[in-house]
């Protein structure tokens, strides 16, 4: 820029080149579209003016508070968390919260095919912090991966358990077993998952397309669930167990393709039975975004980094560095509006190359 | 009186393209896409920073628009009318996942594109350091041309205060480019 004014800049910003799409971008739309994938454009009309937002959310407030008053009402119906909900709200009905989710989002890429020889039995144990803005990072968690070969009714499976350790200053370290799943060697899908403590325990098995989830609550109000759904999606791609906004994707970051400009979905399998709102099966699309160097306590490693998204209107989910050689999750980072959650990988066993 | 035929024909045509991709014609599509697809790329390739997001939101505008057509007149300017789309998706795109702070992989790598010379590739370095805010207004006004009406309308945002954002970009642009002499 020789002549920087703002009119040699103005023309200049005029004439800067962009790129062009790559040649498969119109493949991928028509595959998407034959595929049954749809998306909600926004219109292109004038924003509602602000205050009228305002007068919206201040309305909606109100009916919030008027209708989350205690009036002493107790549970409708303790075969439903979401109706005990429901039965201390004074204007909506239980009804009104027990309908379908409707059907599972289509996922934004082709499901994720993976190469099952390279999954790889081990030991890996993560650091997780939490920092807020302007704040010192709180590192106390602390979780062990492990992956072994196993039998599953003489089968060969993957056992994948973990286990949380908690640290407390001036008090003992907390140790608590999070999950443990088998999984088929051949397509990566859960057989068997179960995890749970003293206040609840859920296991869920698959068989072929379907899952079975036993769901036992403690506490005032002890309940079970027994519920049965079939997982949309070809029967022989991966699935991913998750817990609410909890999500493993440790082995099958082992066995993807990754390289530069791939994409891939896969569904998660999420709480089946008591929330009937929510979408049990919700596709979980990857797509990896860039790479680079990143060195950990277990040390340096050459990574790809991966984003995962669930869907548009919920955002970015996570953003992974997966090691090139190994495919082994070195970090995790969750952004919400004024904190980061980070994991990072601390040691690994087999020891890194 | 030719002049006005071809441009009847021209719109008859464009008329027959919108019909044939409401009614989910994956030909009607492609022929949109390749008559639209470049621009619209371009402009979602500024307003995201990268080629990835750029990919996602062309994607998402193309998967979405058999449905979408329904909301534009035949009146208007389709080729307007795309942009105006696409730069909502893009600029909502952004909002829902922050922009990545590290530099884009076509900046850094290898696979630069050939035609980005040095006062090119420094300009659009500058513009990629620009906060968020002034990125917006200055790609819709100063690279894509559109009015600050039009600019202010796409962002939420007032009159005046695209304007002021036009002007604070532009002189911080020449701050950053001047910085990096």
């Amino acid at each position: 820029m020789t002549n920087n004014s703002f009119d040699a800049l103005q023309r200049a910003l005029r004439d800067l080149a962009a790129p062009e799409p790559s040649a498969r971008l119109l493949e991928r739309i028509l595959e998407s579209r034959a595929r049954g994938v749809r998306v909600t454009l926004p219109g292109t009309g004038r924003r509602v003016a602000r205050w009228i937002w305002g007068a919206i959310a201040a309305a909606a407030a109100l009916a919030l508070i008027i209708n989350t008053r205690d009036r002493g009402r107790g549970p409708a119906d303790t075969g439903s968390p979401s109706l005990d909900i429901a039965a201390t709200l004074s204007f909506w009905p239980p009804d009104a919260l027990a309908q379908d989710a409707g059907p599972p989002r289509a996922p934004r890429y082709e499901l994720v095919r993976i190469e099952a020889r390279r999954a790889q039995a081990g030991t890996w144990i993560y650091r997780t912090c939490t920092m807020f803005d302007e704040g010192q990072p709180m590192c106390r968690g602390r979780f062990t991966l492990m992956i072994r070969e196993a039998k599953w009714h003489d089968q060969p499976a993957w056992l994948v358990s973990r286990r949380q350790e908690t640290v407390r200053t001036g008090a003992p370290t907390l140790l608590s077993s999070l999950d443990t799943a088998f999984f088929e060697p051949a397509t990566l899908r859960p057989i068997y998952a179960a995890m749970g403590g003293t206040k609840f325990r859920l296991v869920r098995s698959f068989t072929g397309d379907t899952v079975r989830e036993a769901l036992d609550i403690g506490g005032a109000y002890p309940r079970s669930h027994r519920t049965a759904a079939q997982i949309p999606g070809a029967r022989d791609a991966p699935v991913v167990v998750r817990w609410s906004y909890w999500v493993d994707l440790a082995p099958l970051l082992q066995v993807l393709p990754l390289e530069r400009g791939w994409r891939g979905s896969v569904y998660s399998v999420r709480l089946v039975g008591p929330e009937p709102v929510k979408a049990p099966f919700v596709p979980l699309d990857l797509r990896v975004v860039g790479s680079g160097r990143v060195e950990v306590p277990a040390g340096r490693f050459e990574c790809w980094k991966v984003e995962v998204h669930e869907g548009k209107e919920e955002g970015r989910l996570l953003t992974l560095w997966v090691s090139k050689d190994r495919g082994w999750l070195v970090k995790e980072g969750k952004q919400g509006t004024d904190w980061h959650v980070e994991t990072v990988l601390l040691s690994a066993t087999p020891p890194a190359p | 009186m030719t002049r006005a035929m071809s441009d009847a024909g021209a719109r008859d045509a464009v008329g027959a393209l919108v019909d044939g991709a409401r009614g989910g014609s994956p030909e009607a599509l492609a022929a949109l896409y390749r008559a639209h697809g470049v621009a619209l790329y371009r402009l979602a390739y500024r307003l995201t920073g990268t080629r990835e997001d750029a990919e996602d939101v062309l994607h998402d505008v193309f998967v979405g628009l058999p449905e979408a057509l329904d909301r534009y007149e035949e009146r208007g300017n389709l080729s307007g009318w795309l942009k105006r789309v696409t730069a909502r998706v893009a600029l909502g795109w952004v909002r829902t996942r922050k922009r990545r702070s590290e530099v884009p992989l076509e900046l850094a790598g290898p696979e630069s594109e050939p035609h980005t010379q040095a006062e090119g590739m420094a300009l659009r370095v500058a513009v990629s350091q620009l906060p968020q805010r002034l990125r917006d207004v200055i790609v819709l006004k100063e690279i894509e041309g559109y009015s600050h009406r039009e600019v202010a309308d796409l962002l939420g945002i007032s009159v005046v205060a695209s304007r002021v954002r036009a002007h604070r970009g532009l002189a911080r642009l020449r701050h950053l480019l001047e910085d990096g002499r």
